[in-house]
């Protein structure tokens, strides 16, 4: 989204300079050999704020430069500085260095380096920190060699080469939902990288009376179709990589099975799938398990979980329940299986066989079923609306919950 | 139905830049200046999301996570840190202090915006 900054920018630098003044003063303020946390805490947050707003904006310079500073400061308050004389001039003289480079960067002038790289080395040698030290060294040397230029706020990503093919094994754990992340986000936000087909495991969902309702019983088994990097992928699900069971495995489809377009591939094709990368794995537990076969080219898509046996996915399924970028999840459910399949009897009395039932969904079209024991045949397909319906559901219960207790807990008082 | 938003840092600027770029967006937005203004203004209406930095006067960010955490209203929503820091170790601390994610930064408007995608429908 193109933005003009021009206005946020000069807001910057007036507040930058406010910043560099209340650190002088605050600087001036202190007392030798005495360890003021709130003055020094005062500092610390202005120098903080010049360095958050300079990345911003891609002044690259003042951030390494403000960095710097900012370590010392933070070692000051943890108390790992003696408060000298010779301390508190050299802090002053980059108050003046930061104000010397963002009056030249205001102005669109050329910056003098010597004496911002005379006064970083002076900086970075008072640091106390030894391995974080290094790297700040290094960082900050890297960029102080650069000249000061202001680089445009937007770029644009590299332009992706080839359509590939993830299996995406996702199982939250009981707890994710307590922090405010919500699958069907992280979904959402798959679907704008290619088209995603999702497939839901209510195996370990209990009875009702058994479910509490702030926990999260469901996985997942993803299948992202785009022309993206692992990387993308993982940050997708960043926030939540310690509080699930995640992995990731890159699919190679024969080039039969490619889509020219997501409308050109109904025809069913070869479900031979290569893996072109290793899997990984970011829970530990499911990387042991998985590990020995991760290394292995595979002629069969990847078994991957230990709870739910994952079928062959033939292409012409991934393709008729699949979702693309045009096709948001709120705007489109998955498709479901023309033919219903009947649930297996392990499910067949859970209140996760009445909610397919009543929600049309279907067990997954799949011929190794009637091989596997009926506690292997777990995994179904669901239309996403109604997950997502389940979970606002769930959510109104929760809040329900809270306010009955704040009912109760005033009727204790009263009593 | 418009998506309401309360952010909070202590710089006029990243204020004006998260504000800016949100109203662009459709959402409307309510600043704080500080960790405390921010739990007064959380505990006063209900926000969809809580956008907050962590170094901040009066009350710190990761306080104001715990502190929201606390209440009924809070207790799934959203909460996102603004931070500069890319250190596992602090994304844990963020985590345990029951932070939904974070926004590292420097940021762009795309991505605060995407980083909102995964958190709002």
């Amino acid at each position: 989204m193109p933005v003009d900054l021009t206005e946020v920018r000069a807001l910057f630098f007036e507040e930058s300079f406010e910043n560099l003044d209340l650190m002088e003063s605050n600087l001036l303020d202190l007392e030798i050999g005495s360890l003021n946390k709130e003055l020094i805490n005062s500092i610390f947050r202005a120098a903080h704020s010049i360095k958050g707003g300079g990345g911003i904006f891609k002044l690259e310079q003042v951030v390494a430069f403000a960095h710097v500073a900012e370590t010392l400061l933070d070692e000051m308050r943890n108390g790992e500085h003696l408060i000298t004389q010779a301390l508190i001039d050299l802090l002053l003289r980059a108050v003046d260095i930061m104000r010397m480079m963002l009056s030249s960067l205001q102005e669109n002038a050329t910056c003098d380096i010597q004496p911002v790289q005379t006064c970083q080395t002076e900086l970075l040698n008072t640091l106390k920190k030894s391995m974080a030290d290094k790297q700040v060294k290094a960082e900050a040397l890297t960029h102080i060699e650069r000249p000061p230029e202001l680089i445009p706020v937007h770029s644009t990503p590299p332009a992706p080469n080839n359509l590939l093919q993830w299996q995406i094994f996702f199982k939250p754990h009981p707890s994710m939902l307590m922090t405010g992340n919500d699958p069907i986000n992280l979904f959402h936000e798959l679907s704008i990288l290619g088209s995603l087909d999702i497939k839901v495991d209510t195996s370990q969902l209990p009875n009702l009376t058994e479910l509490d309702p702030q926990s999260c019983y469901l996985s997942w088994e993803l299948m992202l179709q785009a022309p993206v990097e692992r990387a993308i992928i993982e940050e997708v699900f960043e926030w939540v990589e310690n509080e699930c069971e995640l992995q990731i495995t890159g699919l190679s489809p024969s080039p039969a099975s490619l889509p020219a377009t997501p409308e050109t591939t109904s025809e069913p094709t070869s479900p031979v799938l290569t893996a072109i990368e290793p899997e990984e794995s970011i829970n530990e537990s499911a990387d042991q398990e998985t590990s020995q076969s991760n290394f292995e080219p595979k002629t069969e898509p990847l078994v991957s979980t230990p709870t739910t046996i994952t079928p062959p996915i033939p292409a012409s399924p991934i393709h008729n329940n699949t979702m693309t970028s045009a096709d948001s999840l709120e705007q489109r459910p998955v498709p479901i299986m023309d033919k219903v399949q009947p649930l297996p009897p392990n499910l067949v009395s859970s209140p996760a066989a009445e909610l397919i039932r009543d929600n049309n969904a279907t067990v997954i079209a799949n011929p190794h079923l009637t091989h596997h024991t009926t506690a292997e045949a777990n995994s179904i397909r669901v239309n996403i609306d109604k997950i997502d319906s389940l979970i606002n559901l769930v959510g109104e219960l929760v809040i329900t919950q809270s306010m009955l207790d704040q009912v109760k807990d005033h009727w204790i008082i009263l009593i | 139905m418009a998506v309401h938003i309360l952010i909070s840092d202590d710089s006029v600027s990243i204020r004006q830049m998260l504000k800016f770029t949100l109203n662009e967006a459709n959402y409307s937005v309510i600043e704080a200046e500080d960790g405390l203004q921010a739990l007064e203004l959380a505990k006063s209406r209900s926000f969809d999301l809580v956008i907050t930095d962590v170094n901040m006067p009066r009350l710190d960010g990761l306080s104001l996570v715990r502190e929201l955490r606390a209440l009924s209203t809070y207790r799934f929503k959203p909460i996102l840190l603004l931070t500069t820091e890319s250190d596992p170790e602090k994304k844990k601390i963020a985590k345990l202090a029951g932070a939904t994610g974070w926004i590292i930064k420097p940021f762009d408007p795309d991505k605060l915006l995407a980083a909102l995608r995964k958190v709002l429908r």
